[in-house]
């Protein structure tokens, strides 16, 4: 479900199976231990088979809660068809990210900011 | 007043022939909810019109079979096979209803109307009875006179911007909000964008309250309230605020997109003069507006996200109306091909005269005129163009109603209904078509039990082809039934003094000999066919339209008729030739070559009409002679060679003159005997060359050949 390797310098988390309500709060939990642990965050979400708006909204604040920091995260690879979807439908996915010029780092950023 | 009634009969006729492909359709799918709101639309869009333009009873009719479609489309009632009968029942009536009527005539017997509505005011009621209970019967019935109040506005769409925060707790309660954002994305064109700037860091968060609202932009024909529904079991556990956005198709709105800006101002999220400020910089507004800390990058968002949704909207209306077409009447289209027509007569005048004088500003001219008019000729001909689908569609019914009556089962497939042929070739096509789709049905294909025997499917397959090929366009009818029986149709040939006992037939010809006037092999005749007529009303049909037909059948396989038709019958490319002082025109699209006769070739062939052609023995019709021309024939003939009905056949004149755009004019009724010519056309100098009707000819001469024989007693 979730995994945290590395440490220090870089650490990543590997995050599959179902994401939903049902285990928000160990998700949420696997989160925060992942950004204590690294400068350099990589998140693994290949493996997510389900997810859905619990899911969307701990993304973002994992993402917010770096914005202050000087750590990085990065999403690793391409972000597979249930996180997609769910962001799709959720009307995550977005023209622009939603704070000024850390809008860049914004996962649901689809396309080139205008 | 007329001219409006005669608008909506048009209208009619082309929303009853969608009415009937789609109900033909739904039969075969009864559940598709497409195909449903296709009947309903056209059923309802008749009602508007036939109330508008007076005609009361077809009004009368169509409100009680949309009520019943209404209760069809909310899924209370099923479709059923009685009820497509009954719809169908339903055109039929209404069509008689439309057709005008003479002074003093009183109209089609509306009993029989009358009835069908009946029949439906029944149907709604037993329908309630059985799939409503009691108690919700009354509502139902409410319901569907306020969906019929609402139809009147399908046409019009709205544009509302929703925004929707559910309380933090929603999850609690068992509601998933993207489930009612899906919801919504139902009602139309929809852009939807999360607000997430109330998600915490991770230290504060609760994972399981929901933190996101929307704003949505959605285009609809639904009404405020369809909208409010979706909400509804959430009202109290959520913030909802849906105002419409105004109309914006104004003239001056569509010239271009409403700024970023403006939809800002317009939103209230900045002030005008605000907005006026940030745009003395150059920067991107959007930036300098977040940069300024004037408005949140959300809702920068937000307004982007509804300039994409404007955008898009603005769109597919130019889609729409580009789309839209105007309705002209047939006459005044017939008049413009006249009158091009004409413009090529002068036109090739003026390349000839031209010619003669050798000036070559002159030449230089009528070279540009001669493009613009092969040009101008080509789209005037091309809006005379119909797709060939819409008589495909009137046949789905024919098929239906033979099938169920010679107890036969029966689909039929059609190809290419996008094929383009002139409006003309297509009237005159549908007696031809309708008589070889019966025969296949009737003839062709067997009856359930013998195909199974015979280990066939039960259904059997009629095709009905179209393509382009050239300047022809082949339309093939094709049956999987029992197929032609060669012996049986000698049989009956050799029976009626067709052929001698001894005649050697090839099997193309001896199909062809069922195209004879009152050739039938059928052992009993029925309502359908069997009389023997129905053949012989093609073949002149289709020669009439200057086509050909071929037959190719395998026993117990099925048969093929296939019909070649020319695209058009007003203008043709031709080959103009001349005979002694005459001219003539021969269509170009049967022409092979062109070469020399000379008197040594003819000396060869020993005084028989025959040339080596490229190897090949190629028989040939001296015009001079079938024209019984007077006067010496020129030392060196040309022979223009054809292909008719499958065979290489030349006709020899005295100087081919080259390629001529022929506008075909009738020859009148004096000169309807004439069989060798189908036409006359005016030449430049303005004299008559007339349009020779190769086939026709070939066949005088071997009947002429024949009578001869029968005299010399061969």
């Amino acid at each position: 479900m979730f995994e945290i390797t590395g440490g220090e310098d870089r650490a990543t988390l590997t995050v599959s199976g179902e994401v939903t309500m049902q285990n928000a709060l160990a998700f949420r939990d696997a989160l925060k231990e992942w950004i204590e642990k690294g400068d350099t965050l990589d998140l693994n979400l290949g493996g997510v088979a389900e997810a859905d708006l619990t899911c969307l909204q701990l993304i973002c604040s994992a993402h917010r809660s770096l914005m202050n920091t000087k750590k990085t995260l990065t999403v690793m690879g391409e972000l597979p068809e249930s996180i997609s979807k769910a962001a799709q439908e959720a009307g995550f996915v977005r023209e622009r990210g939603c704070r000024g010029e850390e809008s860049h780092s914004c996962i649901w950023v689809m396309r080139p900011e205008r | 007043m007329d001219q409006f009634r005669e608008a909506f009969r048009e209208e009619a006729h082309e929303l009853l022939a969608e009415l009937e492909t789609a109900l033909l359709e739904l039969e075969k799918d009864p559940g598709a909810a497409d195909l449903i709101g296709r009947v309903f639309r056209a059923m309802h869009t008749l009602k508007g019109s036939s109330g508008m333009f007076g005609f009361d009873d077809i009004n009368k009719l169509t409100h009680d079979i949309e009520n019943v479609y209404d209760l069809v489309r909310g899924g209370k009632i099923p479709v059923t096979s009685p009820l497509i009968d009954m719809t169908l029942r339903a055109c039929d009536e209404v069509k008689k209803m439309i057709e005008p009527r003479e002074e003093g005539d009183a109209g089609p017997d509306l009993k029989a109307a009358l009835a069908v509505s009946a029949s439906f005011r029944t149907y709604l009621e037993s329908s309630r009875a059985a799939s409503v209970p009691d108690a919700a019967r009354d509502q139902a019935g409410k319901q569907t006179d306020e969906s019929n109040d609402t139809d009147k506005d399908k046409d019009r769409t709205m544009t509302y911007r929703i925004s929707f925060r559910p309380a933090a707790d929603i999850f609690l309660s068992g509601t998933n909000p993207v489930l009612l954002l899906n919801e919504v994305r139902d009602l139309g064109l929809c852009h939807i964008i999360a607000k997430t700037e109330q998600i915490p860091p991770l230290d504060e968060i609760n994972p399981e309250a929901c933190y996101t609202g929307w704003e949505i932009l959605l285009t609809s024909e639904h009404d405020i309230n369809a909208i409010r529904d979706v909400f509804i079991f959430v009202e109290d556990r959520c913030t909802l605020n849906i105002e419409e956005i105004p109309d914006d198709s104004g003239a001056e709105a569509d010239k271009e997109d409403r700024k970023l800006g403006e939809i800002l101002v317009e939103r209230g999220d900045i002030s005008g003069s605000d907005l006026r400020k940030i745009l003395d910089s150059h920067k991107k507004i959007g930036e300098i507006l977040v940069e300024s800390g004037l408005v949140g990058a959300e809702k920068v968002e937000a307004a982007l996200v509804e300039q994409i949704h404007t955008r898009e909207v603005k769109q597919r209306k130019q889609v729409a109306e580009t789309a839209a077409s105007i309705r002209v009447p047939a006459e005044k289209l017939d008049r413009l091909v006249n009158m091009v027509g004409e413009l090529v007569t002068v036109q090739s005048r003026l390349s000839q005269i031209s010619t003669q004088r050798n000036d070559p500003l002159l030449i230089q001219v009528a070279e540009e005129v001669e493009r613009l008019m092969a040009e101008l000729r080509d789209n005037t001909m091309s809006i005379r163009m119909l797709p060939i689908g819409s008589t495909f569609s009137r046949f789905e019914r024919l098929v239906r109603d033979l099938s169920a009556e010679l107890g036969r089962e029966v689909v039929l497939k059609t190809e290419g209904a996008e094929t383009e042929l002139d409006k003309t070739v297509i009237e005159k096509l549908n007696d031809p078509l309708v008589h070889l789709i019966r025969n296949c049905i009737d003839h062709g294909i067997e009856p359930p039990h013998i195909r199974e025997a015979a280990g066939k499917p039960r259904q059997g397959t009629v095709l009905l082809a179209a393509e382009h090929s050239g300047a022809h366009v082949v339309i093939t009818i094709r049956d999987d039934g029992a197929g032609l029986d060669g012996e049986a149709i000698r049989a009956k040939a050799i029976e009626r003094g067709l052929i001698a006992p001894d005649t050697q037939l090839s099997e193309k010809d001896l199909y062809a000999l069922i195209l004879q006037p009152g050739f039938s092999t059928a052992k009993k005749v029925s309502s359908v066919s069997g009389r023997g007529v129905g053949m012989d009303v093609v073949k002149r049909g289709i020669e009439t339209l200057q086509g050909t037909i071929e037959i190719v059948s395998e026993k117990g396989r099925g048969s093929s008729i296939i019909l070649k038709l020319p695209l058009t019958l007003a203008i043709i490319d031709g080959l103009l030739v001349r005979i002694g002082d005459d001219y003539f025109i021969m269509p170009l699209a049967a022409i092979e070559e062109c070469v020399e006769l000379t008197e040594a070739d003819i000396a060869r062939a020993h005084g028989k009409c025959i040339a080596e052609i490229r190897g090949e023995i190629v028989p040939y019709l001296r015009l001079r002679d079938a024209f019984a021309f007077i006067g010496e024939r020129p030392a060196i003939e040309q022979i223009v060679t054809t292909r008719i009905n499958g065979s290489r056949v030349g006709f020899v004149v005295d100087q081919v003159v080259g390629g001529h755009q022929t506008v075909i004019k009738n020859l009148g009724r004096m000169c309807r005997d004439v069989h060798s010519v189908s036409g006359a056309t005016i030449l430049g100098d303005g004299t008559v060359a007339l349009i020779l009707d190769l086939p026709k000819i070939v066949q005088q001469a071997e009947q002429d050949e024949a009578t001869n024989r029968k005299q010399r007693g061969y």
